[in-house]
């Protein structure tokens, strides 16, 4: 009988292409775990943005632990929330989560090195300091928004 | 590959209608809860529940169970021996579907 080549993940037959296009078409995501991704995102917002502030701020001590006090005792709640209303996550849902994650975590941490720790003291205006603190959480926020977007 | 190849190929633990279905529908997710599977498949949850512990003994589902108050929430995803399982199968149907030619 005659050999035909194997199919590889090249064009391939009609069942594998199929394969590839059902990976890039999300749906029956959830609206409220994409809200409570984009609610995480805030919370870290808010939380770099005023940490990034303290130093300049009168009180700011004070209100700089007040703030991480607030959102260590919140971001678990919402973490939890967000499991429970969990549905289908797209492919890469995972690792772009993670690189999110990872992203903040990097901003936060420069940041933190710029306008919190007493290393080196670099003057910045707020919008500069709110800027990045916004950057951090962005990719977050785009996740979120992604999941609330392909729920509808 | 041959006609006959592709139907060594294909495997019984996949190959069952239900289990095609709900492999398909992890295959194209990164993982997705049971009662969105459970309704896209329309199957009863004692059917469901029996061929994911089917994969999930192969190795080809993973099973995640949280509890929401007392009800159970459960997320099932392919893993990767279960992806390429899934992949293994495809091939080798698209082999068989082109017959002699």
């Amino acid at each position: 009988m005659q050999r035909r080549p194997p199919i590889t993940d090249g064009p391939g037959g009609l069942l594998a292409r199929a394969d590839r296009t059902a990976r890039s078409a999300p749906r029956d995501t959830s609206t409220r775990e994409g809200l409570l991704v984009i609610a995480m995102a805030g919370l870290m917002f808010v939380m770099l943005a005023v940490t990034f502030r303290v130093r300049w701020m009168e009180w700011g001590g004070l209100i700089g632990a007040a703030v991480a006090l607030l959102f260590s005792a919140l971001l678990p709640f919402v973490a939890v929330a967000r499991r429970r209303h969990e549905r289908a996550h797209p492919r890469g849902h995972g690792r772009r989560l993670a690189m999110a994650g990872v992203w903040a975590v990097l901003v936060a941490g420069v940041g933190g090195f710029l306008w919190r720790s007493d290393l080196v003291e670099i003057a910045a205006p707020a919008w500069l300091t709110t800027l990045v603190a916004l950057a951090a959480v962005i990719p977050m926020a785009g996740l979120g928004l992604s999941l609330v977007r392909a729920s509808r | 590959m041959t006609l006959a190849l592709a139907r060594r190929s294909l495997d019984d633990t996949v190959h069952s209608p239900v289990r095609f279905c709900l492999m398909a529908a992890l295959n194209s997710v990164d993982s997705a809860d049971y009662q969105t599977v459970k309704e896209a498949l329309d199957v009863s949850y004692t059917l469901l529940s029996k061929h994911v512990i089917l994969l999930e003994q192969a190795g080809y589902v993973r099973v995640r169970k949280d509890f929401v108050g007392r009800t159970p929430h459960t997320i099932l995803a392919l893993t990767r021996q279960g992806r390429s399982a899934f992949r293994t199968h495809l091939s080798a149907l698209d082999e068989i579907v082109k017959g002699l030619t």
